[in-house]
C-alpha cells in the first residue's frame, strides 16, 4: 500500500518536473541586475516591433527606441527631432529639413526618400497614421528636405508630425505581411535600440552607438511588463527595478515615504470627464443645460483630487486644462466649487429637494447612472456622494471600456467617464469633442457658434487669433456643458535615486526612457 | 479497461464539441470586439469622420473575418482547429499555438507544484484531523482550513508578495524559474489544500469504522500500521475525483496567481486577450482548459479503476 502511494507520488513529483518548464540559468534577458542596465517596469508593452502595428508606435518611443520628425516637449510646445527645421513657406506647404548622417539603426541613411517611404507605409498600414496625414502629400524634395502639403491651411501640422504613429522607420525593413514580431526586420531610429523582445512581456534595448544626439546616457535598459499595479509598486518599494510606470495611486504615501527612490506624480495631457446623454429616456433631466451645469459646478474637484487620486492630480476646471500648451484654460470653466449654484440652477430647473434629501420633478427623482472605467471607479465613487449631496441619487458601475463604447452605440447610457487627449492637434481634438460629427460629442451637442470657431482654430492665419478660437471653443464646452471636467489622469512613475535626468513629461508615451538618463 | 478507454474518448469528443460551440458563442456575446478596442485605444476616431471610421473598421474587420456571420466564423475556426490550426492572435501576428506552447510549460510547472503543496498539505492535515475526530488538533486544523477557505487567493497573493520581497528579497517579477516558483505555488495550495483535507479526513475516519479496518487492529496492529498499511489506499480513492478536478483548474485556471505574481503563463495571457477581444487568443485557452479536464478527468477515472477493481464492478453492475 505504501508503496503505490509512494509510486503516485513520485510520478506526480516527476510529472511537475517535466511540465515545468522552470530554470534558473537563463533566458531572463530582462532582468539584468548589477551591469549598468536600467531595469523598467510598465503596465503595458509593445506587441509589436513595427511601429505600425496596432499598438506599438507609442511603447516604441516611451522607450527610446523610436523618433518622429517632431517631438513635443514637456511645456506642451512642438520642436523638431529627426527634422532640423519644419516651416511653413506658405498656408499650404509645410518643409522638413532633416538633420545631417542620421541613419537608421542598421545603418541605412535617414533622407528625403526613406522619410517619404515610411510616411507612404504609415498611411498605408495604420488607420490613425491615416487620419493623421488626411489630405497631405508627402514628396522628397532633395536629398534633405520633405515637402508636405495640405489641401486646406494646416497650421498645426507640426503637432501631427509629432504624434507617436509617424515615427520615421526603414519602411524596406518590414516585409508585407509579416507578422511585426521578428526582432530582424526592426529599423528605426533613437538613442536605444531592441535587441531583445518577447511580445508584449520583455524587451531589451542597447545604447545605440549611431545615434544623432550623442552618446545615450545608458548602457542598456530590460523593459518587462507587470500588468498588477500592486505588484508593480512592490518592485518599486524593494528597488527591483530603477524606473516603475504607472503606479497605483493608492499607494502613493507609502511610495513617497519610501527610501532610495522618488515617486514622481505628473497629470496627464488628457481630462477625466463625465459624458452627459442629454437623450437618455432614463435621465431626462439631462437634456436641461441648468442641470448640467449644475452638475458640474457641484463637483468638488480638489476633494476628488484628494480622495480618488491621493492628491496627485490636480483639479481640471475645463476641458482643455491639462494642455500644457493653453495654461490660460486653467482659469475657464468651472473654476472654484460652488454648491449654492449647483443648487439654485437645480431649484430654476424643476427639479427641487423633498423632506428625504432627494431631488424630484413631478414625482420622478433626479438619478443618473455613470459608468466608469479602469481607475476612474475612485473618481465615480467620489462623484457619487458629491451629486448625492446635492439630492441627486447617482448609480456607478465600473465596466471595461467596450461596454461603454456599446452603450453610447445603443444609446442607453446617462453618463460615462472618459480621458480623451488635449495636447496635440488641439483643434482637431477639440472638434472631436463639441464638432457636430467629433467622436467623442456623444450627446451630439450643437451650438451656431461651434463651425465658425472651429474653421478660425485650425485656418486662421494668424496664430493670436486661432488660439483665441481654441480658448473661446473651451468656454463654449464649459457653458453647454454637454460634459463635465474632473481631473487629470496621473502619470505616477517611481525613479530610483541611482537615475538622473528623468524629466517628468505629461504624455505617457514620452515618460520613461530618456536619452540624457544616466544611472549612478 | 479498453472499453473504459473507448468510452471514455467518445465521450471527450463530443464534450469538446459541446465545449467549442459554447466557447465560441461565450467569446462573442461579450460587448464589442477587437475592431472596437483598437479603435477606441488609438484614438483615431477623433481624426477620421464617421463615414470615414466605419469605412476602417469595415476594412480592419474584412482583415479580422468579423465581417462575416457568427455561424461561419464557427465552421471556419473549427475546421482549422481539427488541423490543430489555433489561428493568428490579433495582437502580435503570431500562431495562437506558438504563444501557448511558449507559456503552457510555465502554467504546468505552477498548477503542478500548488497541486503537489495541496496534495501534501491535505495529507498532513486530514491524517492528523482524523487521528483523534473531535480533538483539539481536529478543530484546530478546521479553523485553519476555514481561515485558508475564506482568504481570497488574490488578497493571500499580495500579501505574500508583499513580505517575500520585503523580507527575503523574492523577485516580484520575471521569468518562469524555481526561485520564484516557490511563493505563487504555496499561495495555490494552501487555497486548494482546505477540500482535499476534509474530504481524506472524512474518508479516513469512515475506512478506520470499516471491518477490516477493526479486525487489524483486534488482531494487535498498531494505529499508524492501520492507518499507513490498511486505511490509507481505499481511502484516497475518492479523494481522487476531487483532486483531479482541483489537479485541472490549476494548471489551466490561476488567473489571478498569475497576474499577482507576473507568472508568464497562459492564464495571464489569457487576461490579456480578453481586454483586446483577441478571439484567437481567448478561445484557444478556453479550449485548452477544457482539453484538460477532459484529460484529467479521463486519466483520473483510468487510475480510479486501477487503483480500485471495485469502481468497475458496480459499473458494470448498473448496467
Amino acid at each position: 500500500m505504501t508503496g503505490v502511494n509512494t509510486r503516485v507520488g513520485a510520478a506526480a513529483v516527476a510529472a511537475a518536473l517535466l511540465l515545468a518548464g522552470c530554470g534558473d540559468s537563463g533566458g531572463d534577458a530582462a532582468d539584468g541586475a548589477g551591469s549598468g542596465t536600467v531595469r523598467v517596469v510598465t503596465s503595458a508593452l509593445a506587441a509589436s516591433v513595427d511601429p505600425m502595428a496596432e499598438l506599438s508606435a507609442s511603447y516604441l518611443r516611451s522607450v527610446g527606441a523610436a523618433e518622429g520628425l517632431m517631438r513635443i516637449q514637456a511645456d506642451g510646445s512642438v520642436a523638431p527631432e529627426l527634422a532640423e527645421k519644419v516651416e511653413a513657406t506658405s498656408p499650404t506647404v509645410w518643409t522638413a529639413r532633416l538633420r545631417p548622417d542620421v541613419t537608421f539603426w542598421k545603418g541605412g541613411a535617414v533622407n528625403a526618400a526613406a522619410v517619404v517611404a515610411s510616411m507612404e507605409r504609415a498611411r498605408a498600414e495604420n488607420t490613425l497614421a491615416a487620419g493623421l496625414l488626411k489630405d497631405v502629400t508627402v514628396a522628397a524634395s532633395d536629398e534633405r528636405t520633405v515637402t508636405f502639403t495640405t489641401k486646406e491651411p494646416a497650421y498645426s501640422l507640426p503637432y501631427a508630425l509629432a504624434h507617436y504613429q509617424l515615427v520615421v522607420h526603414n519602411a524596406a525593413s518590414y516585409p508585407a505581411g509579416s507578422s511585426g514580431t521578428d526582432l530582424a526586420t526592426a529599423d528605426l531610429t533613437g538613442p536605444y535600440r531592441i535587441t531583445g523582445f518577447e511580445s508584449d512581456r520583455q524587451m531589451v534595448l542597447e545604447r545605440n552607438d549611431r545615434w544623432w544626439g550623442g552618446t545615450p546616457g545608458l548602457a542598456k535598459v530590460a523593459v518587462r511588463k507587470v500588468a498588477d499595479p500592486q505588484a508593480r509598486a512592490q518592485i518599486a518599494l524593494s528597488g527591483q527595478a530603477e524606473i516603475v510606470q504607472d503606479l497605483p495611486t493608492d499607494r502613493a504615501k507609502e511610495l513617497a515615504a519610501a527610501p532610495d527612490m522618488s515617486l514622481v506624480a505628473k497629470p496627464a495631457a488628457n481630462t477625466v470627464t463625465v459624458y452627459l446623454n442629454p437623450s437618455s429616456a432614463a435621465a431626462p433631466a439631462l437634456a436641461d443645460q441648468r442641470v448640467r451645469r449644475a452638475l458640474a459646478w457641484g463637483v468638488d474637484r480638489q476633494e476628488v483630487v484628494n480622495l480618488a487620486t491621493n492628491g496627485l492630480s490636480v483639479p481640471a476646471p475645463s476641458w482643455l486644462a491639462s494642455n500644457p500648451a493653453f495654461p490660460d484654460a486653467a482659469n475657464q470653466g468651472y473654476t472654484r466649487f460652488d454648491k449654492a449654484t449647483a443648487e439654485r440652477l437645480l431649484d430654476e430647473a424643476g427639479w427641487t429637494l423633498g423632506a428625504d434629501g432627494k431631488r424630484a420633478k413631478s414625482g420622478k427623482p433626479l438619478t443618473v447612472r455613470l459608468l466608469t472605467f479602469g481607475a476612474e471607479a475612485a473618481t465615480g465613487e467620489v462623484l457619487q456622494a458629491q451629486w448625492g449631496r446635492l439630492g441627486i441619487d447617482v448609480q456607478v458601475r465600473n465596466v471595461e471600456s467596450s461596454l461603454i463604447n456599446q452603450s453610447i452605440e445603443t444609446g442607453d447610457w446617462d453618463a460615462v467617464t472618459q480621458a480623451w487627449t488635449t495636447l496635440g492637434d488641439t483643434p482637431k481634438l477639440i472638434a472631436a469633442q463639441i464638432g457636430p460629427d467629433g467622436a467623442a460629442n456623444h450627446g451630439r451637442y450643437t451650438d451656431a457658434r461651434i463651425p465658425g470657431l472651429l474653421a478660425q482654430a485650425a485656418g486662421a492665419a494668424d496664430e493670436a487669433q486661432r488660439t483665441a478660437a481654441v480658448y473661446e471653443l473651451n468656454k463654449l464646452v464649459a457653458e453647454l456643458a454637454p460634459s463635465i471636467p474632473v481631473h487629470p489622469r496621473v502619470l505616477a512613475t517611481g525613479i530610483a535615486d541611482t537615475v538622473t535626468g528623468f524629466v517628468a513629461h505629461p504624455l505617457q508615451y514620452e515618460n520613461i526612457v530618456q536619452p540624457k538618463m544616466t544611472l549612478g | 479497461m479498453a472499453v473504459v478507454f473507448a468510452r471514455g474518448g467518445v465521450t471527450a469528443a463530443g464534450l469538446l464539441l459541446v465545449a467549442s460551440v459554447l466557447v465560441f458563442a461565450l467569446v462573442r456575446a461579450a460587448p464589442g470586439d477587437a475592431v472596437d478596442v483598437e479603435f477606441g485605444e488609438s484614438g483615431a476616431s477623433a481624426l477620421l469622420t464617421p463615414e470615414e471610421e466605419a469605412a476602417a473598421r469595415a476594412r480592419r474587420a474584412e482583415e479580422l473575418g468579423l465581417n462575416r456571420s457568427v455561424p461561419e466564423q464557427y465552421v471556419r475556426w473549427l475546421d482549422r482547429v481539427v488541423r490543430l490550426d489555433l489561428g493568428t492572435s490579433y495582437r502580435t501576428g503570431r500562431p495562437v499555438a506558438d504563444e501557448l506552447v511558449e507559456r503552457l510549460p510555465a502554467s504546468a510547472a505552477l498548477g503542478g507544484a500548488g497541486f503537489l503543496v495541496a496534495l501534501a498539505g491535505a495529507w498532513g492535515v486530514g491524517l492528523l484531523s482524523a487521528r483523534r475526530p473531535g480533538g483539539l488538533a481536529d478543530h484546530l486544523l478546521r479553523l485553519l482550513s476555514l481561515a485558508a477557505t475564506a482568504v481570497p487567493t488574490f488578497l493571500l497573493g499580495s500579501l505574500a508578495l508583499r513580505y517575500a520581497a520585503d523580507w527575503f528579497g523574492y523577485p516580484v517579477a520575471g521569468e518562469a524559474t524555481w526561485r520564484r516558483l516557490w511563493l505563487p505555488a504555496v499561495v495555490l495550495g494552501v487555497g486548494a489544500m482546505p477540500l482535499l483535507a476534509r474530504l481524506l479526513r472524512a474518508s479516513l475516519i469512515s475506512e478506520h469504522g470499516q471491518p477490516y479496518a477493526l479486525a487489524a487492529m483486534a488482531r494487535g496492529a498498531s494505529p499508524a500500521r492501520v492507518t499507513f498499511r490498511h486505511v490509507m489506499r481505499p481511502a484516497f480513492t475518492p479523494l481522487l475525483t476531487l483532486a483531479g478536478l482541483t489537479l485541472s483548474s490549476l494548471v489551466a485556471g490561476t488567473v489571478i496567481t498569475e497576474v499577482i505574481f507576473s507568472w508568464p503563463g497562459v492564464s495571464g495571457y489569457a487576461v490579456a486577450a480578453i481586454a483586446a477581444k483577441d478571439y484567437p487568443v481567448v478561445q484557444a485557452y478556453l479550449l485548452l482548459v477544457v482539453v484538460v479536464v477532459v484529460l484529467v478527468n479521463r486519466a483520473v477515472d483510468v487510475l480510479q479503476h486501477a487503483l480500485d477493481p471495485r469502481v468497475e464492478q458496480r459499473a458494470e453492475a448498473t448496467e
